[in-house]
């Protein structure tokens, strides 16, 4: 799976450039935001924009992705196709990330 | 017919596929069946809802049913009736443990802060959240489950 990483100042953002996150990347996609995450930015923003298909095995890798991050390091989601953003919306994690439409409107808005 | 309101709405041709319990192979079958939903014009929030309740049924049969006894054989036959999906999946796996579906009724919890959120448990929830009848039945070794999707709850 193609990841695209981009920094401005403290900010990484990561374009999943893969149509999928299923349970045949899951781990991969877990073990590559690791390695994108450790040089520590402060803000990691995960765009999804080009993903129109998630599984609950996607879903989890991402939980897990913010969770092997350390304390001072926030995941937030921009992007979200209509299937990702259902899929985000039944299980409730919609409440969990940060959200917003586009990069342009998560980079102006800085969540706290 | 002149006078008909709407043309009747088109089929998704049955379907019928045999394929590994491997990731790679569960990905394809879903590609397959999501353009062939895709193609007899259903809506694609309704193609991606069906994609998904077949995707961890599919998944669980991966990881579960055949657990521990490397790759196995996974049957799928898909139906498109007037209004809803329906599809059978038959292997030759474990059984589920006492012969019963998960119950898996809610989904899990998300308070407890980070550390604690769940990164699984979501499959059953999703399943038995977007279908109207599920059957599990053990026969002669193999299982088989049943999974109808009505296609205006799903949108």
């Amino acid at each position: 799976m193609n990841l695209i990483t981009q920094t401005n100042d403290d900010q990484l953002t990561v374009t999943v450039d893969d149509p999928r996150i299923d349970a045949a990347v899951a781990i991969q996609f877990k073990d590559r935001m690791r390695a994108l995450t450790a040089l520590g930015p402060n803000r990691i923003l995960l765009d999804l924009h080009k993903v129109d298909f998630i599984d609950s095995s996607g879903l989890g890798a991402i939980v897990a992705a913010m969770k092997q991050l350390d304390d001072h390091q926030r995941l937030d989601l921009s992007g979200l196709t209509p299937n990702v953003e259902k899929v985000f919306r039944l299980t409730r994690m919609d409440t969990i990330f940060a959200i917003y439409p586009d990069v342009p409107t998560a980079l102006a808005r800085r969540a706290g | 017919m002149p006078g008909a309101a709407l043309p009747a709405p088109a089929l998704v041709p049955p379907l019928h596929l045999t394929l590994a319990s491997t990731p790679d192979a569960v990905r394809a079958a879903l590609v397959r069946i999501g353009s062939a939903l895709a193609e007899a014009g259903l809506r694609p929030g309704t193609c991606g809802m069906v994609e998904l309740v077949i995707a961890e049924s599919l998944n669980n049969i991966a990881e579960h049913a055949y657990r521990g006894t490397g790759t196995g054989e996974i049957v799928l036959r898909l139906v498109h009736l007037s209004g809803a999906i329906e599809v059978t999946l038959i292997d030759s796996g474990q059984p589920y443990p006492e012969g019963a579906l998960p119950k898996a009724g809610t989904f899990p919890a998300l308070t407890g802060g980070r550390a604690t959120l769940p990164e699984g448990g979501f499959g059953w929830c999703l399943i038995r959240r977007l279908t109207s009848k599920l059957i599990y039945t053990r026969k002669n070794g193999r299982n088989r489950l049943f999974l109808r999707m009505d296609l205006d709850c799903l949108a």
